[in-house]
């Protein structure tokens, strides 16, 4: 009952902040932008953040914040968006939509595979909202106890998971990891005052910028792998409302996979490294498994929408749950989202919840706020999004490629962030050529300051012994953890080669 | 798929030229910055230790390039087109924004980056130019009170 009135509570610190008009308009430019560039194929919810994380810095701290969440949301949807229409996965964590929805829209159904999209991404993210709203107090409660080694090697745990945790070689995975790691320790030692890796360079002592890292490494880099491709189908299919409503069966098929999928992405979405559509194949999968009829997966079922579209939703809310309690990223999304907190301020960590309850309330209350926009710009707008589905490509990258010029300028009005965003951007291309993933270089980068200093001040703490960091119980964990996943992960890729 | 037979170019070189660098940067921290010393730990330790932890994973990927090769991810053929077409259209934009001003500025830019797609449309350069700098304009400078001047240098 107690644990009731708290939520409640809680809930309504949130309402209260998260209704101003002024937080509603940046939730809605944030939805909107995010689906706008969501649904253009290539374009992430990762680029589109990138893209508009200048823009927050010139918005109040809640403000920016909600704004990003509400980024993130649409461009997760429009992504599946644009799976579903072209056949051609918005970015990696929508391909899953394409099994079954690209079918679809060859069927005819397009418009209602779209709909029942929405009503699972609605329901999975309204699971993982209020799953966050129950478990974050505790777990900023733990956290508070946590000393800096515990910090240390959790933050270790979640680097070597979003490491290790890809498609490609762990090995390479944790490379570039280091490779972030490092890169973060240029500029000025928090510690000992120190210019580190400047050169001399002045614009160097505050440290390489994130906008300019972020925005080289996925966005330039993906404009230029994707320039002089083939063009795109078109869309001919017309998506009046009533070309959208689901049947009767359709419904029935759908109910159950959206519960288990909600069930199995929150799970999931909590736990490090697991994003990037690996939950959703798995409840794919899942779903495939247990239906009466199978064969129809992979040709137009919808349940192959529903169940990785809700679980997808449903792990989106619950990674918020370290990322905001502990300001531990499971992922480079999260990570950003972190940065941008630090960015404007506030320290991430278990002590937000508690400084900041309205920031803290008002963002969770504001990405349900969010959600019930996109189903509000989705199922009534569906029109305008095919319609810019069909932007073809060449009058499309020139503006991109501007806007992040202009995104990293205006970030300290320096011409050198535009220098380094070409530094980065070329290094981005490179790392494509040669298989090597950008995410866990900028996980790691995004994470190396706060690590080191977890990591100075354990030893110090211990007085320079190292083997603090296996006699805490909970830093043991957590690492006992990251070896395991580490050698799992390198011994089934090895195996894969064998093979 | 790449030659199963021979090793893996992209990945010996992938290694190689990781382990350079995680080389480079053990021996530069470990020689301008201090290693510290019982709990009070320097700036030099951190870095020191990710350039040799950084040589080794080098040397291991570099050293897996020998072992037969399945990949899951088929990296994209290297197409020097776009990639020279967009780097130096950035590079224009970085030379010209605080000299030239915004609108100049995003016509080079838009005038470069075209080059990576072929046929080059002059009509449609021209007009896209034009309203990627009028749209530009109007979200940064109106919109978000950057300080940027249309045409003219500024800053600096």
């Amino acid at each position: 009952m107690e644990f009731l009135t708290t939520l409640l509570g809680n809930v309504s610190i949130g309402l209260h902040e998260a209704l101003t008009l002024t937080n509603l308009w940046y939730c809605f430019v944030g939805v909107f932008l995010g689906c706008l560039v969501g649904v253009l194929p290539g374009l992430g919810s990762l680029i589109a953040i990138s893209l508009l994380l200048p823009i927050t810095f010139h918005l109040p701290p809640t403000g920016a914040l909600i704004m990003l969440a509400g980024v993130y949301f649409g461009a997760d949807y429009g992504g599946g968006t644009c799976s579903i229409l072209l056949g051609v996965p918005g970015h990696p964590a929508a391909a899953v939509d394409v099994l079954d929805g690209y079918p679809m829209t060859k069927q005819g159904r397009g418009g209602i595979a779209l709909f029942m999209k929405c009503i699972a991404s609605f329901w999975g993210s309204t699971v993982g909202i209020l799953l966050l709203m129950c478990v974050a107090p505790i777990l900023a409660e733990a956290g508070l106890k946590f000393g800096p080694a515990d910090y240390c090697a959790l933050m270790f745990l979640g680097l070597m998971a979003a490491s290790t945790v890809g498609k490609g070689s762990p090995i390479k995975g944790v490379a570039m990891m280091i490779v972030g790691l490092i890169l973060a320790t240029v500029g000025t030692d928090v510690n000992s005052g120190v210019q580190r890796f400047t050169f001399d360079l002045q614009d160097l002592s505050d440290g390489i910028g994130l906008i300019p890292i972020a925005m080289g490494l996925f966005a330039v880099a993906e404009v230029v792998t994707s320039t002089g491709k083939a063009g795109i189908s078109a869309v001919t299919q017309k998506f009046r409302l009533r070309d959208q409503l689901p049947t009767k069966e359709d419904w029935k098929r759908s109910f159950g996979p959206m519960l288990r999928g909600a069930g199995l992405g929150s799970f999931f979405g909590a736990l490090p490294g697991t994003s990037g559509g690996m939950a959703t194949f798995i409840s794919y999968a899942i779903e495939k498994r247990i239906s009466r009829h199978p064969e129809e997966f992979g040709k137009g079922a919808i349940e192959g929408i529903a169940a990785p579209e809700s679980c997808n939703n449903a792990g989106v809310g619950t990674a918020f749950i370290p990322t905001l309690t502990l300001g531990i990223p499971g992922d480079a999304i999260m990570a950003l989202i972190l940065a941008a907190l630090v960015i404007h301020g506030i320290q991430p960590g278990p002590q937000v919840m508690t400084s900041h309850p309205e920031l803290f309330w008002g963002l969770i209350v504001s990405f349900w706020i969010g959600n019930l926009i996109l189903v509000a710009l989705n199922i009534p707008l569906l029109g305008m999004w095919v319609r810019l589905l069909q932007i073809p490509y060449p009058l499309l990258y020139p503006g991109i490629v501007l806007f992040t010029c202009i995104g990293v300028y205006s970030t300290h009005n320096n011409a050198f962030d535009i220098y380094s965003l070409l530094f980065f951007g070329m290094a981005g291309y490179a790392m494509v050529l040669l298989r090597l993933e950008a995410v866990p270089l900028l996980l790691g980068y995004i994470l190396g300051q706060p690590f080191e200093e977890y990591f100075r001040r354990a030893l110090l703490l211990s007085r320079g012994d190292f083997t603090v960091f296996l006699t805490e119980p909970i830093a043991a964990t957590a690492l006992a953890f990251a070896v395991s996943l580490m050698s799992w992960s390198v011994i089934s890729f090895v195996r894969r080669r064998a093979k | 798929m790449n030659s199963e037979s021979r090793a893996d170019l992209r990945d010996l070189a992938a290694g190689a030229l990781l382990s350079a660098f995680g080389v480079f940067v053990a021996f530069y921290a470990s020689r301008n910055y201090e290693w510290g010393e019982g709990g009070q730990l320097g700036p030099g330790f951190f870095p020191t230790m990710l350039g040799v932890v950084l040589a080794i994973l080098g040397v291991v990927i570099a050293l897996f390039s020998f072992s037969k090769v399945a990949h899951e991810l088929t990296p994209p053929p290297l197409r020097l087109r776009p990639f020279l077409a967009i780097s130096c259209a950035i590079a224009i934009f970085a030379l010209s924004l605080e000299r030239l001003g915004l609108f100049p500025a995003t016509a080079l830019l838009t005038a470069i980056a075209v080059l990576a797609e072929r046929p080059y449309n002059i009509r449609r350069t021209l007009l896209l130019a034009g309203s990627l700098a009028l749209l530009s304009w109007l979200i940064f400078a109106k919109g978000l009170d950057m300080q940027l001047s249309a045409f003219g240098g500024f800053g600096g």
